[in-house]
């Protein structure tokens, strides 16, 4: 069974056509990169893949359920997507932001909820951060926040928009270290937009979006 | 005119409309807290709206509650006669314009100035940035993150406000009797003369005056921050609206029910 299917998607934003019938097949714990320039819809591909937005034509399955059908408890064990740029609620703490959504739809202890975050945010670096406000952390820190928040979650698929833009060297080495050891662990699928400079030699497959369509590049 | 009449009267119905249907949207995520997990996330926030819109308010309540007793006082004293026999009329008189009127006004305009006004900023702030996604996308109902704790804080809150405003009213109230008395009434004495006063009627009508008010008000406050579009102005002006409408149905609600039962 496909991890991830997208199956003849459309999708249009007043009169600008984003994709036109675009396909994606993802299987389970398969890495697949899309390399996306400026506006040419990686985010709307992740957001459609999230279940945050309906095409305007067809479907978008994961783990052979239809995404429309499922309920908000089945979504949040499907997919989760870390956003390139906000994506935190400004009125909980960051820490907060990635254990209230534990505590509403799982029935994990305080404890065993801090157990789970805190390991993998010494490991991306950034524990010092989980007690501080969104307001308070920069765009790269942001990021961060949502990738240890989409990877504490342990979703089937997890959908991270250019999480490597801005980081250092070894910043973005130490990060992808930790999501690769996290995803053969937790054997988690990965569709993850890139840009310019990202590393993607470790994926399994790499496409580009091309006339709202997804090609693979050689 | 008689345009700009029409416009006024269509938004104020839309407003209300809006705000009955996030009763019933409230009403209707009520069943959630049956689940254990939603409802320690529900408890969580409850508690965080409780302490910021009913605790946090104590010191600007206790200000206005110890000025309003001793200034009580002293009318009643410009109309009532000094004396010992009097203490059922001192009573009587702290009952209606306290315990009746000003104390539910003042603690409801008190809830619209500090709480209300800030969760309709919250509120703007969130739909502006567009940061209901971040809860979209981990799949949480914002119905029961932002909406049930005001729902169920604000009520609560305002009947915190109301016994405890009344509370330190009559303790200053009382300071002043002293101050003017001398001897022969203790403060046991004016409690039972105020309790005596203090009739079921009362009781219930200050209860509903903080659940329906307390609810219209918090209702009110999401309402118009939900409604701010894309410009930061439009935070400001919810509130600014929010807080109008706000203090209007408060003193309609006050005065309606007073009217009901009292006149």
């Amino acid at each position: 069974m496909m991890r991830l299917k997208l199956d003849d998607i459309t999708l249009q934003f007043a009169d600008k056509a984003i994709f036109q019938g675009l396909n994606l097949h993802l299987k389970p714990a398969e890495i697949v990169c899309v390399q996306t320039g400026v506006l040419d819809g990686g985010s709307s591909l992740l957001k459609l893949a999230a279940g945050l937005l309906t095409p305007d034509r067809g479907h978008v399955v994961v783990d052979g359920l239809a995404m429309k059908d499922m309920t908000e408890q089945a979504r949040f064990g499907a997919t989760c997507m870390a956003f390139e740029a906000g994506g935190l609620l400004s009125i909980f703490t960051n820490y907060n932001n990635i254990a209230f959504p534990l505590l509403y739809h799982t029935d994990m202890s305080k404890k065993a909820i801090a157990q789970r975050i805190e390991p993998l945010a010494e490991a991306l670096q950034i524990q010092s951060l989980l007690q501080l406000e969104p307001h308070q952390l920069n765009d790269v820190q942001t990021r961060m926040m949502n990738l240890l928040r989409a990877m504490v979650f342990r979703p089937k698929l997890l959908l991270l928009d250019e999480v490597q833009s801005g980081m250092s060297f070894e910043m973005r080495e130490n990060m992808l270290n930790v999501l690769l050891t996290e995803q053969q662990s937790q054997g988690y699928s990965v569709l993850m937009t890139t840009t310019v400079g990202d590393r993607t030699d470790f994926a399994d497959r790499t496409l580009a979006i091309t006339g709202g369509k997804l090609e693979p590049i050689q | 005119m008689l345009s700009k009449i029409g416009l006024r009267a269509r938004r104020s119905g839309s407003v209300f409309i809006g705000i009955i249907g996030l009763l019933g949207l409230a009403i209707n995520t009520c069943p959630q807290l049956l689940k254990p997990q939603r409802r320690r996330i529900f408890w969580l926030l409850f508690k965080r709206q409780l302490y910021n819109s009913g605790l946090r308010a104590a010191s600007i309540n206790t200000i206005i509650a110890m000025l309003l007793g001793i200034f009580v006082m002293s009318k009643a004293y410009a109309v009532i006669p000094n004396n010992t026999q009097f203490i059922d009329y001192y009573a009587q008189f702290f009952n209606i314009v306290v315990n009746r009127e000003i104390g539910p006004l003042i603690s409801g305009i008190i809830l619209i100035a500090r709480s209300a006004s800030a969760v309709t900023a919250e509120v703007g702030q969130m739909q502006l940035y567009r940061q209901f996604d971040a809860l979209s996308a981990v799949h949480m109902s914002p119905a029961l993150v932002f909406l049930l704790p005001v729902f169920f804080a604000f009520p609560v809150s305002l009947m915190l406000m109301f016994f405890y405003f009344n509370m330190i009213c009559v303790l200053t109230s009382f300071a002043m009797i002293e101050l003017y008395h001398e001897g022969g009434i203790t403060l046991v004495d004016y409690i039972r003369a105020l309790l005596q006063q203090l009739t079921v009627v009362e009781v219930a009508v200050s209860m509903a005056k903080a659940m329906v008010g307390g609810c219209l008000i918090g209702l009110a406050s999401l309402y118009f921050g939900y409604h701010v579009e894309d410009r930061f102005t439009d935070v400001s002006r919810a509130i600014s609206n929010s807080n109008t409408f706000q203090l209007f149905a408060f003193f309609v609600l006050n005065i309606g029910l007073s009217y009901l039962v009292y006149l």
